[in-house]
């Protein structure tokens, strides 16, 4: 599997630069169970749940994901970027939130399950508070799709090209199900 | 009259409508930056062309009731993502001649299958178990009804003409369609009725909504019937109905506008009126009932103690708000009592005691540009006839569910239910959890006010609730200070608190403007000041506003500059 990927991820480097993933295709298989969550209290998470569902990719949705729920998880997808009234609704507070997700990816980490960021919010969820989940769970990504409508300053491909990490730039946020789906079959 | 007779009838109304209207139009008062001034007419609303329905209305001999329906209608093809004949809203309305001042609640309910348990965040905010039972359009032909002249069709002719063959999308619209394409792109009714091709339109794009003017074509003609157990309201069940909604045939029969007597309360001898609950006018008036107890012009606008006295006021007032406001017809609202004299002194006590007794709230976070999610409009008439309405989806795009085959967009009512715990008070549940045939408490909060007897302002607001401040404190710009209308509505103000009720927040916003050292002795005092920028809340209050002279009766308006609200008269 890890071979298969290096070979993927090789000819992806060799074929372009920044490590850009093919719009339609995933640089590595996904494997299930999958877990979706938010850091950012987002509906963009929520969004990622509705389209992997009806891609029929069974996955569990949990926007406040503890370490615990890793456990079953071979997967992790976090849509990421902050939302006021997520926030506020969830009860939850921006150092929570960032801790929250810290120790999420670290537990992943440890787990070895695969990370799959997800930024379609688009502009909106870059600055502010969205910088500093950004800049904690982009790096941390195994693979990032990322609407172009925030990626205009370019950010995630020289983050990308940086870190080696695969890149889906999306047109449209609705693009992301589908080519997140695949990863899944 | 048959039905073709009817049609051509219609037609040339429409017609003599449009040509009075682009002829007449020229040499209208119209501003953005500076007060607007007229004798015969004037209109605040969110977007210029629906401004121009209306003022066609005026010209046409209908009523400042006719303008407000003409205006609204245009409004929710040209701004749907602040409200539509689906939403919610409150209006006062004036009748010069026989001096009487109507409030009317067409404020949406809970469906009858409403179940609490069943609910989390994410399905009351959007999709099929986000609207409460469309109220809007109920509310509006009601108020055509109580006051208005005009054919009822012809007020819906410009609506239509921009639904069949567009108008070019204003630049707000285009930014918040785009903001949205994540959230609401899952539903697919959404996306085929408010992007091209897939995509967020770009200011200036053309939007044509066919189906939307067709349903409005039956609004013209069948009046509510067509969406309360006619054509388009059956297409709304099924549509529910085929994706698990709530909202049935029943709710849409049974729902009903309530004629309700005007909050009234006086500020430093002027009458001042308003909405009653669930409308969140009272707080508002709550406000000023106990800032009368001050000397604020001694205070000197915008200094460290008139600030602070606004922030501690403030408190009181949305605390009483969140604590009791509701549906009357479900909870106890002691109104009275709230707009007493007694109580506004018991309130300025507290404050010089230092005290507050509400508990703390959690802390919430902001980080999106937030505007109104709401549209306001001030509608005078050269018979002095006036009308203050707000209306809403609720958030913006409502529900995101737009009706299959109707273009009409669902509101997002349930939203501003509590499913939980009332963070306020801390009460299982609490004065605003939903339940159903319940109506919720909304930010909405018209008002007017009477000096010597005669109509003296027409005012209301929107941004969540930011609304009240917004509408306080440029009250209080005008009566105490003696401010022009643009003066009263864009000078800085502060808040405090938070966008939405159920998300808390502590923060005391001010507003650009308000100088450094200010800031600092606010942040001294103890308040939690973020640095400029940082605060969660910025929503401002988009208010707008008209006064009337009082000698020589003609009309000055003016729009918040932070607000989509646009102000013309002539």
């Amino acid at each position: 599997m890890r071979k298969w990927v290096s070979v993927v991820a090789a000819a992806m480097c060799l074929a372009c630069a920044p490590f850009a993933a093919s719009a339609q295709g995933a640089p590595f298989k996904a494997e299930l169970p999958v877990l979706v969550t938010s850091s950012g209290q987002s509906l963009d998470a929520f969004t990622a749940k509705t389209l992997l569902t009806r891609a029929g990719v069974a996955n569990e949705y949990k926007a406040l994901a503890k370490v615990a729920d890793l456990d079953k998880a071979k997967t992790l997808v976090i849509a990421f970027g902050a939302s006021v009234k997520g926030f506020g609704a969830a009860g939850v507070t921006a150092d929570t939130e960032l801790a929250r997700t810290r120790e999420l990816l670290a537990a992943a980490r440890q787990k070895k399950i695969r990370v799959i960021g997800m930024h379609i919010g688009g502009a909106e969820r870059r600055t502010g508070l969205s910088k500093e989940i950004v800049e904690l769970v982009a790096p941390a990504s195994e693979w990032l799709i990322v609407w172009e409508d925030g990626n205009g300053d370019g950010y995630f491909t020289k983050l990308a090209a940086e870190k080696k990490i695969p890149l889906s730039v999306i047109k449209q946020p609705m693009e992301s199900g589908k080519i997140l789906a695949a990863a899944f079959k | 009259m048959s039905h073709q007779t009817k049609q051509c009838l219609l037609r040339k109304a429409v017609g003599a409508l449009a040509v009075s209207g682009s002829l007449l139009l020229i040499g209208d008062a119209s501003a953005i930056d500076r007060p607007v001034v007229g004798k015969y007419g004037m209109i605040v609303a969110g977007h210029p062309l629906a401004v121009e329905s209306g003022l066609r209305a005026l010209r046409a001999g209908g009523t400042a009731c006719d303008a407000a329906i003409a205006t609204a209608t245009t409004l929710s093809v040209m701004m749907p993502d602040m409200m539509g004949p689906a939403g919610s809203g409150f209006a006062l309305l004036w009748d010069e001649k026989k001096k009487d001042l109507s409030s009317i609640d067409y404020n949406g309910v809970a469906p009858k299958a409403t179940k609490v348990a069943e609910y989390t965040l994410e399905k009351k905010l959007r999709g099929f178990w986000a609207p409460t039972v469309p109220a809007n359009l109920k509310g509006w032909e009601a108020v055509h009804n109580k006051c208005g002249k005009l054919p009822w069709a012809s007020l819906w002719a410009d609506a239509i003409d921009y639904a069949e063959n567009g108008r070019p999308i204003d630049p707000d619209s285009a930014f918040h369609t785009r903001r949205h394409v994540t959230e609401l792109g899952i539903y697919e009714s959404w996306g085929k009725e408010f992007l091209i091709n897939g995509n967020a339109p770009a200011a200036g794009a053309l939007l044509i909504r066919k189906d939307l003017a067709a349903s409005y074509r039956l609004f013209a003609k069948m009046g509510s019937k067509a969406l309360y157990g006619g054509p388009v309201g059956d297409k709304l069940v099924a549509y529910m109905k085929k994706n698990g909604g709530l909202i049935t045939r029943e709710d849409l029969l049974a729902y009903k506008v309530i004629w309700r007597k005007p909050s009234e309360t006086t500020y430093r001898g002027i009458k001042v009126y308003g909405a009653p609950p669930p409308s969140a006018s009272i707080t508002w008036m709550q406000m000023l009932n106990v800032l009368e107890g001050y000397d604020l012009v001694g205070l000197k606008h915008n200094s460290f103690e008139y600030l602070n006295t606004m922030v501690e006021v403030s408190k009181h007032a949305y605390m009483d708000s969140y604590k009791y406001v509701s549906d009357p017809d479900f909870v106890k609202i002691p109104a009275d009592m709230l707009l007493s004299r007694d109580h506004a002194a018991a309130i300025r006590q507290r404050i010089a005691q230092g005290r507050f007794d509400m508990k703390t709230v959690k802390q919430a976070v902001l980080d999106l540009p937030s505007k109104s999610a709401t549209s306001h409009m001030s509608v005078v008439d050269r018979w002095g006839n006036a009308v203050s309405m707000t209306n809403t989806l609720g958030n913006f795009w409502g529900a995101g569910v737009v009706v299959e085959g109707t273009g009409v967009l669902l509101s997002n009512g349930m939203d501003w239910f509590d499913i939980d715990e009332n963070v306020w008070t801390g009460e299982k549940p609490g004065n605003l959890v939903m339940a159903p045939g319940k109506r919720n408490r909304w930010t909405l909060a018209p008002g007017m006010l009477f000096k010597d007897g005669k109509l003296y302002m027409v005012v209301g607001g929107a941004g969540a609730e930011s609304t009240m401040y917004g509408i306080a404190q440029p009250i209080v710009n005008v009566v105490d200070f003696g401010m022009d209308p643009f003066a009263a509505v864009s000078a800085p103000r502060v808040l405090w608190g938070d966008t939405y009720h159920y998300t808390g927040g502590t923060e005391v916003h001010l507003q650009p403007g308000i100088p450094e050292d200010i800031r600092a002795k606010m942040k001294a005092a103890g308040h939690n000041v973020p640095d400029p920028g940082k605060n969660r809340n910025l929503a401002a209050g988009t208010t707008n506003m008209i006064v009337i002279d009082p000698a020589s009766r003609t009309y000055s308006a003016a729009a918040a500059r932070n607000g989509r609200d646009f102000a013309s008269g002539y």
